[in-house]
């Protein structure tokens, strides 16, 4: 009774009460707005945050994380900009349906996937931590390099126009992955003697320049400026019925369960998260037919998969002292200045502050709600906005923003560059969204394998030696074998890539 | 939630570049308007930190800035600049103009080891005056827990028997942790197989899930003291107060083993003596400072000074030293 006294007088701190839903709205906006990430503002703010006491600061932190969660995938759907690296996958339906006058729709299905997915989230931190964090440290370089292997059959989900073209967009996105240093020897790779890609591509850059751009540049090309259009999207629909909340529950508890088992791995990240989600959903989701051009069990499936990750980052975190992503890193880096040591011993020594922490998350899922319910009424504004107006906005922002990540003008160069592949694959009819997953996971593919065969010492029967990663190959390979006869079955007429 | 973690750790957004304009303008401004032989400080002294907040590197910085605005009477900035594993802030700082009001945090790998692997914008010796060493970062050897030795005689006992088996993780190629490792070998003639991750975190998940067998890094000190790993040897030259009863490397009978995670300050070439000078002397008297002195407990840190011709003689030394040992394991070409 006692603790719990404390625990309240910790969370009725004025601070905390006032940084929760603070923290949020601020969240949301930065990752409603192209070029500004939630990593962006928590590292602005943490400097500021260490001089409050640990509750109120970590709220705020953790409210801003949160926050942009859900507010990333407001852009990608309205503008096919990305908010934030994890609302990639939103937009692959999000912005389809905004082109079919259904945003409203498309906004309140990501709010309520969101929010459920966090909400999910933050009751697997608070009631299966221990249990959630020993999975996974089960999770090596066996594992990942099996779980990457199957998150590449994503690719065939969001290859719309044909396999064979989603194929070539995938494997350009492995060899993009491998520019930068090489993990185990430090070899400089396609990186032509400029340190600034010894990191490899930048992410953010890219991922604006090859969504955003092209459409922007075909308008421009078509002599958009002199004509007024009509807005991006109108909001016939604000809000989806209960009827169709509930059809889209299933996919929403898949995608949720998908992101709070990855985000509980360190290293792999909502954005990997949120394609698995997808290529469940497109498997099993009754509307998976419209998939890629609309459906909303797409977006639900993106939405509940990022958000699913969210509090579940924090169980590597506080329960080992580990940081899964860079904003969990910076958080560590909030814990220790103030003396806490995340970890076993956070829960023998300051089980208040851990208490603490969890009823605030639980408040902050409901204050995402509510803001979120907000702002897509208000949302509505952007929508009417001309084209004329809005693009050059999204350019600004988006170069700005591009510059902002690293204060360097280079990756505006990188997202320029990405805008003019995004434009040649679009005359190409090759899917941005399969290169995009080829990028995001090669480095992830290569370096696990190559530190399987590290470990191994070149032996390659290691990477049958975990049933965890049997189970992904024959997963992976029953996914291959349908890919592979429904293509063939469909025909080459069609070009379609099939149901996944 | 990001890529960039998931494939670089060290890539990390900087906060936006708002602080460097103004204090540009302002450092700008002032310059023009003082007399040439002015005292120093004039105006607000800035200091680049190579990494985003939240890193070891940044905190560092922040334990101090306080105290050495207080004695320094002028406002400390500090401006992150992150990506190139360090290398792109500390290039930045590299090229500030020397008026004294530029400085720039160093962790070890971006003066001594990063320009001998990769492509730098800078010259670690010349490009530079050392100013002066805040700190070591405190570290330890330590392995799995069912890890069959419980002392550092027993681990290079096993690593004999079993050459090349033995798996050591780091937090990146070419990372301070990385070369601890590469010296241990070397020193004791041991065949370890290096795996390396991206960052501590990653590195400290696989020790913890029994994927590799050993790692050296300061992130073992707290997982050793919540007995989830099992401490073998403190890689400083003292130990450390959080697990007194675990000898330091020397103690446990490993000569040679010479090698320190250090944090210093430097200030672009060509910066007048009396601000080179004067930072070396605030640092000196920050450290002093019993509440800096908590903060770099915390922080697993020692703060142990080095003025500026020492801190010169380091950085040569630990450059020669570590591009000699890149160049034995066939890293570098020699």
């Amino acid at each position: 009774m006692e603790h719990w006294l404390s625990v309240l007088s910790l969370v009725g701190d004025w601070r905390v009460l006032l940084f929760l839903p603070l923290g949020v709205v601020l969240g949301a906006v930065v990752g409603a707005i192209p070029g500004l990430t939630v990593t962006m503002a928590v590292s602005i703010l943490l400097p500021f945050t260490l001089f409050l006491d640990p509750l109120p600061g970590l709220v705020l932190l953790l409210g801003i994380y949160k926050g942009g969660l859900f507010g990333g995938s407001i852009s990608a759907i309205l503008l096919n900009v990305p908010g934030t690296p994890a609302a990639a996958c939103t937009m692959l339906d999000g912005y389809p349906l905004a082109r079919q006058g259904r945003a409203g729709e498309a906004i309140d299905v990501a709010l309520w996937a969101s929010f459920l997915g966090d909400l999910l989230s933050v009751l697997a931190l608070i009631l299966f931590a221990g249990v959630l964090a020993t999975i996974g440290l089960r999770f090596g370089p066996v594992e990942l390099f099996a779980l990457i292997l199957f998150s590449l059959t994503v690719i065939a989900a969001v290859s719309t126009s044909g396999l064979a073209r989603g194929l070539i967009g995938g494997i350009l996105g492995l060899i993009a992955g491998t520019v930068g240093l090489d993990l185990v020897y430090g070899t400089e790779r396609f990186t032509f003697g400029s340190p600034n890609l010894l990191d490899g591509i930048a992410f953010m850059p890219l991922l604006i320049g090859l969504f955003a751009l092209p459409d922007i540049f075909l308008y421009y090309a078509r002599g958009g400026v002199l004509v007024h259009t009509k807005p991006i999207a109108t909001f016939s629909n604000l809000r989806i019925g209960p009827k169709v909340l509930r059809s889209l529950l299933p996919t929403i508890g898949k995608g949720s369960t998908i992101g709070i088992m990855l985000g509980a791995i360190p290293g792999i990240g909502a954005t990997t998260a949120t394609f698995v989600s997808y290529a469940e959903a497109r498997r099993t989701a009754p509307d998976r037919a419209k998939f890629g051009s609309g459906a909303l069990s797409g977006v639900a499936a993106a939405e509940s998969a990022n958000s699913g990750t969210g509090a579940a980052t924090l169980i590597p975190l506080l329960a080992l002292g580990i940081p899964g992503d860079i904003v969990t890193a910076m958080l560590l880096g909030a814990f220790y200045f103030h003396g806490l040591a995340p970890g076993p011993l956070l829960f023998q020594n300051d089980l208040d502050l851990v208490h603490g922490l969890y009823l605030t998350l639980l408040i902050s899922s409901a204050i995402v709600f509510l803001v979120g319910r907000y702002m897509t009424v208000h949302l509505q504004r952007i929508s009417e906005i001309p084209l004329d107006l809005m693009y050059p906005i999204v350019i600004s922002l988006t170069a700005v923003g591009a510059f902002a990540l690293s204060n360097a003008l280079f990756d505006v160069y990188v997202m320029l560059a990405a805008g003019v592949l995004g434009l040649a694959f679009k005359l190409m009819r090759i899917p941005a969204a399969a290169f995009l997953i080829g990028f995001v996971l090669s480095p992830l593919l290569e370096d696990n394998m190559r530190r399987v065969l590290l470990i191994s010492r070149g032996d390659v029967g290691a990477f049958f030696d975990s049933w965890i990663a049997l189970g992904f190959y024959a997963t992976t390979l029953g996914v291959v074998v349908t890919i592979v006869a429904r293509a063939l079955q469909g025909g080459g007429k069609r070009g379609s890539a099939g149901q996944l | 939630m990001e890529r960039q973690p998931e494939r670089d750790t060290t890539r990390r957004p900087a906060t936006f570049g708002l602080t460097v304009v103004v204090a540009t303008l302002m450092a700008g401004a002032v310059a023009w308007t003082s007399p040439a032989a002015a005292e120093w400080p004039d105006g607000s002294v800035r200091v680049i930190v190579p990494y985003a907040p939240g890193g070891t590197s940044d905190n560092t910085m922040r334990a101090v800035q306080p105290a050495l605005e207080e004695i320094l009477g002028t406002e400390v900035t500090i401006e992150n600049i992150s990506g190139g594993g360090g290398t792109i802030g500390i290039a930045r700082a590299a090229d500030q103009r020397a008026d004294g009001n530029n400085f720039g945090f160093v962790p070890t790998a971006t003066l001594t080891i990063a320009p001998h692997m990769n492509t730098v914008a800078y010259d670690p010796i010349d490009g530079f005056e050392p100013v002066g060493r805040m700190a070591e970062s405190y570290g330890a050897l330590a392995v799995r827990k069912d890890f069959p030795a419980d002392t550092v005689e027993e681990f290079i006992a096993y690593a004999r028997a079993n050459p090349g088996e033995v798996t050591v993780g780091s937090a990146g190629i070419g990372t301070i942790t990385h070369l601890y490792s590469e010296i241990f070998a070397d020193v004791t003639d041991v065949d370890l197989t290096h795996v390396p991750f991206k960052g501590s975190g990653e590195a400290m998940n696989n020790l913890l899930g029994g994927h590799v067998d050993a790692l050296f890094d300061p992130v073992v000190l707290r997982q050793a003291q919540a007995d989830t790993v099992k401490p073998l040897a403190i890689l400083n030259q003292e130990r450390w107060e959080g697990l007194p009863e675990i000898p330091t490397m020397q103690e446990a009978g490993v000569e040679g083993f010479d090698v320190a995670s250090w944090f210093g300050i430097v200030a672009p070439a060509g910066t007048p003596d009396a601000a080179v000078e004067g930072m070396a002397q605030a640092l000196d008297e920050a450290l002093q400072d019993p509440a800096v002195q908590e903060r770099f407990a915390d922080l697993g840190l020692m703060p142990v000074f080095l003025p500026t011709d020492d801190f010169a003689e380091l950085i040569a030394a630990d450059h020669e030293n570590y591009g000699s040992i890149l160049a034995r394991v066939g890293l570098i070409a020699q």
